[in-house]
């Protein structure tokens, strides 16, 4: 299975983020054409379940909720265009593989963690070497903290972060390219490696005016057909707000890892603003679609996130022999 | 692998040197034309990543962060786009990139502040000649002019030291290597420049511009006449006695800082350009060649 990685420091959105692709895979794998399926295991499931049942009764997901996002992983099916023409008969069959599948886990990005691999160059503990495996890096950018004053803390903070994901990157380019080095130098055939990046905007609707305005953008982001332009946007976000990090997924190719393929995505949901008035106290989700039985779904994002769904069946179908070469060298500590 | 050695005094300016020099390849490697890539070596980048994050909010690099980092590695990659017909292709390919190394090298006095200040000429100048390229930082705010003795001029000793370093005879015994040294002079502070000096070598206020390479060597040896002439000696003999020296190469660096407080260290003024981030206000243009020229030297050295 594919390891991908979801990295967010705190309060960047990362358990909202989860919370609302549960409603979105919710929606969408249940749909007719039933070529996606989405699995997690039970404390997974639990806690987006819980995060998505908060956020019906306008609350955001609590601290408490949120220390326990450590744990989380969850796994995307892709059915293989191949399997889904054959006879339900013998798609059902044991030998059959019919899915390509993604498994997604989130971390929270501190940066110490990824310390010892950069000092030693050994990444000893499991959950380094399995963050370093994934092949699907996806990075939440908190968009409420996009300022330009730059002498705030929530500047600071920004660059901070900035410094962090793009000390990830370098490791995640690293480490593929002594894996790839090793498997050559064994005689092993081998691709050229490749991470596939995604970013996040995550909090989108409390992006500042003045900072959309200094940067010559309008407030609506390109819809999901038109990639260009999406691009465009966000980078023009990134080089302002990541610079390190942008400039170090460009570098992935002169370091002999390909990072080019990056996707772009928006999450948000509607928050309710008073007219005339500062909110006190937590904000509350704005809901649409009430049923008779109760409650309604949170206004969000959905184009996006399916968007975000369907932006990796490609992946899933492309990668998964490379990344079973790359497993045989599971157990070999990194040098 | 291409390797710098960055010399200078302390507090010559040598850490912001690394940090400029890292922050303009993130404003180039991240901007829209995409004609240049580079990746920074691992086991550099916390030391950097904290350096830039300090000049990017206004301050220069602590004398802790200063001793913590003595080198840091680049691969630098200029864009070989080809045009076809229907479109413009990149290539970035990691075999076509240039791996470059830049050590600072520190003197005693940095590392034991008891000593008197001098490089240990055994250990540290075989590690100099062992170098591709010499970046020699030139402290613009001690520069002299005229008229006084050059024996005790405030830069006298480190003209002395590096003269020492580039001994050719030196590097000949203990090398035994046969590629270039290629001198690099980079003025550093050029912002605190004292006028009258300027105006006693007859010199404009600005150097010239960076494509005036012949205009920029000669205003940049009128000054180093008369502040590291024994420097500068041993930088023009190149073309006798079979010295492996490559031909000098000039370039000036300054950080704008705001009005400065009476015994305070001035913050580092930012500005903001169009459509695109902070960044210090520096001698980006001046950055950008020397990188140019690095990578053109590192290339030709490779092949």
């Amino acid at each position: 299975m594919c390891p991908c990685a979801i990295l967010g420091d705190r309060a960047s959105g990362k358990t909202t983020f989860l919370g609302l692709l549960y409603a979105a895979q919710v929606r969408y794998g249940t749909g007719l054409r039933d070529d996606f399926r989405f699995h997690a295991p039970s404390g997974s499931l639990n806690l987006m379940s819980a995060v998505y049942e908060g956020m019906k009764d306008a609350r955001f997901p609590s601290a408490t909720l949120k220390e326990e996002i450590t744990e989380l992983s969850f796994v995307f099916g892709y059915l293989r265009k191949v399997v889904g023409k054959l006879p339900v008969a013998i798609r059902e069959q044991s030998w059959v593989n019919p899915y390509s599948t993604l498994k997604f886990s989130a971390y929270d990005v501190s940066g110490e963690d990824i310390e010892e691999f950069i000092e030693t160059g050994i990444a000893s503990k499991p959950i380094i070497q399995q963050l370093l495996k994934a092949v699907v890096v996806v990075v939440m950018v908190d968009c409420s903290k996009m300022t330009i004053d730059v002498d705030t803390p929530t500047y600071k903070k920004m660059l901070k972060y900035d410094s962090t994901i793009a000390k990830l990157l370098v490791s995640f380019q690293t480490y593929k390219k002594q894996e790839y080095d090793r498997m050559v130098n064994q005689g092993m055939g081998a691709e050229a490696p490749i991470i596939y990046p995604a970013f996040v905007l995550a909090k989108f609707d409390t992006i500042r005016d003045e900072v959309l305005q200094k940067l010559g953008l309008h407030r609506g982001f390109p819809p999901v057909d038109e990639k260009r332009k999406r691009k465009d946007y966000a980078e023009a976000l990134l080089r302002v707000f990541l610079p390190q990090t942008l400039s170090q997924i460009r570098g992935g190719k002169v370091a002999g890892v390909s990072m080019d393929k990056s996707a772009y995505f928006l999450s948000y949901v509607r928050t309710e603003r008073p007219e005339g008035m500062e909110a006190v106290g937590a904000p509350k989700i704005v809901r649409i679609g009430f049923r008779p039985e109760g409650g309604g779904d949170p206004d969000f994002s959905y184009d996006e996130y399916v968007a975000f769904i369907e932006h990796f069946r490609g992946i899933a179908h492309k990668i998964p022999d490379e990344v079973r070469e790359a497993e045989k060298f599971e157990s070999v500590p990194v040098t | 692998m291409f390797q710098v050695v960055v010399l200078g005094d302390p507090n010559s300016g040598k850490t912001t040197f690394l940090g400029l020099l890292y922050a303009t390849q993130v404003r180039s490697g991240s901007d829209t034309e995409d004609r240049f890539r580079f990746h920074v070596g691992l086991e550099s980048l916390p030391e950097i990543t904290f350096i830039f994050e300090q000049l990017m909010s206004r301050n220069f690099p602590e004398a802790a962060t200063k001793k913590g980092i003595t080198e840091v590695s680049f691969d630098l990659g200029l864009s070989r786009a080809h045009s076809s017909f229907f479109r413009r292709e990149e290539e970035w390919k990691s075999s076509a990139s240039s791996t470059i190394r830049f050590k600072l090298l520190r003197t005693q006095e940095e590392e034991e502040p008891r000593e008197t200040g001098s490089w240990s000429i055994d250990e540290k100048a075989r590690a100099f000649l062992e170098n591709d390229a010499v970046v020699i930082l030139v402290d613009s705010a001690k520069l002299a002019g005229s008229g006084g003795d050059p024996q005790v001029s405030p830069m006298s000793r480190y003209d002395t030291k590096v003269d020492r370093l580039l001994n050719p005879v030196q590097r000949v015994q203990e090398s035994g290597k046969t590629g270039l040294l290629h001198p690099i002079f980079m003025f550093s502070k050029f912002d605190r420049v004292n006028p009258e000096v300027l105006r006693a070598a007859k010199l404009a206020p600005e150097p010239p511009r960076v494509d005036k390479t012949g205009r920029r060597a000669a205003y940049a040896e009128a000054l180093l006449k008369l502040n590291l002439p024994q420097t500068l000696a041993a930088i023009k003999s190149r073309e006798g006695g079979g010295v492996k020296l490559g031909k000098p190469a000039y370039f000036f660096s300054w950080v704008r800082t705001e009005e400065l407080v009476p015994g305070q260290q001035g913050k580092i003024r930012l500005r903001r350009g169009d459509l695109t981030g902070w960044e210090p206000d520096y001698s980006n243009e001046e950055y950008l060649a020397f990188l140019e020229h690095l990578a053109e030297i590192a290339h030709r050295s490779e092949h």
